[in-house]
């Protein structure tokens, strides 16, 4: 496969990561945190949501164990991922690394749903993830850096990951073939919410 | 907001991104993944992104105007924004 047709393979991914990359930006920098900050977690964070999760708990000022642990427990579906990415991965030199690194949701569905040929493949996975991964460099801090020179109204931007999250929910629920996994989760959940609202009343 | 605080706060997130991502690796290095991992494997996703909507959805004011209404309305079009397969 050639760069031009690996590009191609991405643009989903690039229409998703860069205004996503750029609502984390925005958000960053109605924090007052130094657009950097945006640069360095894309880089070595690499966690969409995760990234988002941390800026809230930025917000209310958390403790960096805090952090630790709801950034794995949320990441943690990527273990998952990884499951199946073995085997896939398998014969990969030492470059692996950076492909178990930047196995991101949109990554990973990338890789398991494109038709990438025997020959090379190493090279083209390495290219996608890097270009995802650019994408999302990209987006950040070009959102950190408009949010400091742009007087924008915020106000309900933090929505943007409630709507990350309902429509992930939605496509990997249209995704399986098991319904019964999302109502039972759903019912669960919906549950323990009545009975929190309720034990705060009191 | 202190940077010491802050760049913590990024080596943590990324040891601990990392980690999710490297544990199948180093776990099942040498074997196939059991039917029960494919079963988990398939399903968990789904249940823990619909842990996530009802924590995003945690802070809302439920019983003070507008009772919540933007939210309810905000994810009732983000139905359209997915992939229509």
């Amino acid at each position: 496969m050639n760069f031009l047709s690996i590009v191609k393979l991405t643009i989903p991914v690039m229409m998703g990561y860069i205004p996503l990359g750029m609502a984390f930006g925005l958000l960053l920098s109605k924090l007052l945190i130094p657009w950097y900050y945006a640069l360095f977690m894309s880089m070595f964070i690499f966690a969409g949501s995760g990234q988002f999760l941390a800026l809230t708990l930025f917000a209310s000022q958390a403790t960096i164990l805090e952090i630790g642990i709801a950034t794995f427990l949320l990441n943690l579906r990527h273990t998952f991922y990884g499951l199946s990415m073995i085997s896939a991965f398998k014969d990969f030199s030492w470059k692996k690394h950076y492909l178990i690194f930047g196995l991101t949701d949109e990554t990973f569905a990338l890789l398991k749903t494109s038709d990438v040929p025997e020959a090379n493949r190493e090279r083209a996975y390495l290219l996608i993830t890097a270009l995802n991964q650019s994408y999302w460099i990209f987006g950040s801090v070009a959102g950190a850096l408009l949010g400091n020179i742009l007087p924008f109204n915020y106000e309900g931007i933090e929505f943007s990951l409630t709507a990350l999250f309902v429509v992930l929910s939605i496509e990997l629920y249209k995704k399986n073939r098991l319904h019964k996994p999302f109502f039972c989760s759903t019912y669960h959940w919906t549950f323990l919410a009545w009975c929190y609202f309720h034990l705060k009343k009191c | 907001m202190e940077s010491s605080y802050l760049i913590g706060a990024i080596i943590v997130a990324t040891v601990a991104t990392y980690t999710t991502r490297i544990i199948p690796f180093l776990l099942f290095r040498n074997c196939e993944p059991s039917p029960l991992i494919r079963y988990i494997e398939l399903n968990m996703p789904v249940m823990i992104m619909v842990i996530l909507v009802f924590y995003a959805l945690k802070d809302v004011k439920w019983e003070v105007y507008p009772y919540g209404l933007a939210e309810i309305i905000g994810v009732g079009h983000c139905d359209s924004f997915t992939c229509k397969v």
